[in-house]
């Protein structure tokens, strides 16, 4: 499952690489117009102020040339001029205060303070002109001052110049170190952006790398998943993909259809063994309907034959009841009822009650036979009476003791029948004290009892075994223990079912 | 899900080359910023106003005198400039000692109304006149090695030349004992520090009266004429003293040993020639420590509004080939 976040789809890992490349660029942009910016401003400024120098200084020449004017024509008109010319020289002035500031250059702060005093100089003569222009001070000795004080402004005029030139000279100076530290600055800056770009471009190709990688490692997982599917579903592994991205979620899904196929094929297997299983059981459905038709037709063709005898054994009876020969009579008639039991029932359920009373007219007529030779005894629980079961279970079992457990023994042969019932079964018990049976012949006679291609041997028990099992199915359990002495075999029926 | 191993990255590889980006973006900035304000630092660009502009005007640029004042003042300059708000500037004449160069220098100091004036005294008329109107104007003046007679300077540093001078008669009466015609060689006649000297050492020498100065001559601080004198002076003086510090610079450069015309050489601030032992001695100022006080000086009058003291003597030794490198040291 894609976890929340922005890097969580292919594009836009792509878009971050972008991203980041484009946030380079414009860094790269922004740090190259700053360093346009400040390397034009620089020459701005220092453009601006040396014009403002030059200005001040032309400034001075003119005032300087009103002066020499004034003084060499003594013209009143120059004194405008001189006016005039002084303020341009005091805004010039104060232009370069304004633009330096803060800022102090000792040759310039020198030339101004010289401009200064030869301004002053220079307003001293001009009053001193105009004092002689108007006539107040004609005299040789004015003449004389005014003379002194035009050669000491001349002087100053010539400081003028020279403090003008060192400030020139130092701010060209200045100039030279300003182009220096630009080109220092430019330098630095070259250093900077190569290695930014450097170091971008690295981080870039590591990213970019890692997405790619990445994206390809994705496909060749999913690639290996798909592989190893076609190979064996069951031994292949779920694909682990933790990109946080398509990929991701495409192997999520694979993972939960390759769940998917695995369930679907197992109920097609389960189904399977499940029809297998019914085919086996339905083959053996008809060989048992097979064997049952078969034992029907032999069945009904003995038909006539039982009834034969049964009527004959009543005549019998009859007859002997006439002579007076009621122990006779008895037998016959418990022997027909027997035969009775077994004509009427062979293909229907009795009662247990039913199948206890004709198990009495088998040991009657066995007692008649054996005499005391064997006892027998009947247990029956009241609430088991009316269970229902196929004829002749219990009759085979009790002839088999006679026959085969105490056939050997001439007294004191005992056979126990018992029918009870526990919370969740019905047990039909025949036990004797005859000669047992050891353990691996019980084993044999399991594994024969469950065999189809069964031989001669034990068929009664094959017989009771198989009927149990196609009444009762599953629910029914066959049991023989030895009992030292004697053999029980036990008959367990699930009520459930 | 798992979050690390070999699938889990573009998250991961994004953060890192984010904070790979930013850290060198960080470190190149400060990197760049650095380097660019290093850049532009250390210029000698504009500064900062108000600032006290001092002009330095003196004579001479010779490497054994003046040249040690000058680099006094430039070491307390770099180390009090900045702090006190300090400009100093030097000014020489191309000719040395050159009066109106001098002058004319002055004056445009003065017209260009700075704070303070360091020079050496000198009694030159034109040059006094327009001292007289820097004081009036309020620049200081400072006289550094040569104060000036009569005049209202406002510091003077340098040797006490009249203890100097005494010193050199003491040393040369022991060097002589106490016997010797003199043949004296000063600069110029007016400049009260070689004045001082001179009166200092004919009191030393007053206690001896087998020593007499001879003559006294002025080279006007220029080596030829010196070297002229040096060959024309009174045959009869076995002594010659020097008592501006050109000659003892001329003899030093001129000789590499001692040389035979005169029995004892001394003089003042040639340090080549007493440690060659073309001179026999020397009195050595303290010139670095001139230098460095003035500025020192203009510091404390910039921040408390005066000097230590209107008269600031500094020290002066003997130096001869013997004790040199003590005395250097």
């Amino acid at each position: 499952m894609k976890r929340p976040g922005f890097l969580n789809s292919v594009v836009r890992k792509y878009t971050a690489g972008y991203l980041i490349m484009a946030v380079s660029v414009i860094i790269f942009l922004v740090l190259n117009t700053a360093e346009n910016y400040y390397i034009s401003g620089r020459y701005s400024t220092a453009t601006g102020e040396l014009i403002s120098v030059n200005r001040l200084e032309s400034s001075v020449n003119d005032l300087n040339e009103t002066v020499n004017i004034a003084y060499l024509y003594l013209s009143s008109e120059g004194s405008q001029e001189y006016d005039s010319a002084r303020g341009i020289v005091e805004r010039e002035l104060s232009v370069i205060n304004e633009q330096l500031g803060d800022d102090y250059l000792r040759e310039l702060e020198d030339a101004e303070q010289t401009v200064m005093t030869y301004m002053e100089a220079c307003d001293s003569i001009m009053e001193g002109i105009s004092a002689y222009i108007s006539g107040e001070g004609r005299g040789t000795e004015s003449y004389v001052s005014l003379e002194a004080e035009y050669a000491r402004l001349q002087r100053l005029y010539t400081y003028v110049g020279v403090t003008f030139q060192d400030t020139y000279a130092a701010m060209l100076d200045q100039f030279d170190i300003m182009e220096q530290e630009i080109g220092r600055l430019h330098r630095y800056t070259i250093i900077f952006q190569a290695v930014f770009i450097a170091a971008v471009a690295l981080i870039c190709a590591f990213y970019l790398f890692t997405v790619i990688k990445e994206i390809s490692l994705s496909i060749r997982k999913l690639m290996r998943g798909v592989d190893s599917i076609r190979d064996n579903i069951y031994q292949a592994e779920p694909i682990d993909i933790s990109s946080n991205d398509e990929f991701e979620e495409l192997a999520d899904a694979f993972n939960r259809m390759m769940h998917l196929i695995r369930l679907q094929m197992d109920k097609i297997k389960e189904n399977a063994d499940v029809k297998e299983r019914l085919a086996k059981l339905e083959v053996e459905n008809l060989r048992i309907y097979s064997e049952l038709q078969k034992s029907h037709l032999n069945f009904l063709q003995a038909r006539i034959n039982p009834h034969f005898l049964f009527n004959t054994l009543n005549m019998i009876s009859s007859l002997a009841r006439m002579e007076d020969a009621d122990r006779t009579a008895d037998l016959m008639e418990t022997t027909a009822s027997f035969l009775r039991y077994n004509l009427d029932n062979i293909s229907k359920t009795v009662t247990l009650r039913k199948e206890m009373d004709n198990l009495r007219d088998y040991v009657d007529i066995q007692q008649c036979r054996y005499g005391d030779r064997y006892s027998y005894s009947f247990d029956m629980a009241p609430e088991t009476e009316d269970f229902e079961m196929p004829c002749m279970i219990l009759q085979p079992l009790v002839e088999n003791s006679i026959q085969h457990g105490m056939a050997m023994m001439l007294e004191g042969g005992q056979v126990w029948i018992r029918a009870f019932q526990t919370e969740t079964e019905v047990c039909l018990e025949v036990r004797d004290n005859g000669v047992g049976m050891s353990e691996e012949r019980i084993q044999e006679i399991y594994e024969e009892l469950e065999r189809s291609d069964a031989s001669s041997n034990h068929i009664g028990l094959r017989n009771i075994y198989r009927r149990l099992k196609l009444f009762y199915g599953d629910r029914v359990g066959f049991r023989m223990e030895d009992m030292a002495p004697g053999l029980k075999i036990t008959i367990l029926i699930s009520k459930e079912g | 899900m798992k979050k690390n191993g070999e699938n889990g990255g573009a998250g991961t590889a994004f953060k890192k080359s984010i904070i790979s980006l930013i850290l060198a973006v960080a470190v190149l900035c400060i990197a760049g910023i650095t380097g660019c304000v290093r850049g532009l630092q250390g210029s000698a660009g504009t500064e900062e106003r108000p600032m006290t502009r001092v002009s330095v005007i003196f004579p001479h640029s010779d490497d054994g005198y003046w040249s040690l004042i000058t680099e006094g003042i430039e070491e307390a300059y770099e180390e009090l400039g900045e702090e006190y708000g300090i400009d100093i500037k030097f000014y020489i004449p191309q000719l040395n000692y050159n009066i109106p160069q001098m002058t004319d220098i002055l004056r445009q100091q003065v017209a260009a109304r700075v704070d303070f004036i360091i020079i050496q005294g000198n009694e030159d008329e034109e040059f006094r006149q327009v001292l007289y109107e820097a004081h009036d104007a309020g620049i200081q003046v400072i006289c550094v090695d040569t104060p000036m007679e009569d005049f209202p300077y406002d510091l003077y540093i340098g040797t006490d030349n009249l203890e100097a001078g005494r010193l050199l008669g003491q040393e040369l009466s022991e060097l002589t004992d106490g016997k010797g015609d003199l043949a004296v060689v000063s600069g110029s006649p007016g400049y009260k520090n070689l004045d001082d000297r001179l009166k200092g050492l004919r009191e030393a020498i007053s206690a001896y009266p087998d020593m007499h100065i001879k003559k006294i001559a002025y080279d006007e601080y220029d080596g030829l004429t010196f070297m002229q004198l040096y060959h024309s002076l009174d045959e009869s003086a076995n002594v010659l003293v020097c008592i501006e510090g050109t000659g003892g610079q001329t003899l030093s450069h001129t000789y590499s040993e001692k040389d035979t015309k005169y029995d004892f050489v001394v003089g003042f601030d040639s340090f080549e020639g007493a440690e060659t032992g073309v001179l026999d001695g020397i009195v050595k100022q303290d010139t670095n420590g001139m230098g460095r006080r003035a500025v020192e000086e203009i510091a404390r009058y910039v921040s408390e509004g005066e000097y230590s003291s209107r008269i600031i003597y500094t020290e002066a030794f003997w130096l001869d080939q013997y004790n040199y490198d003590e005395v250097m040291r």
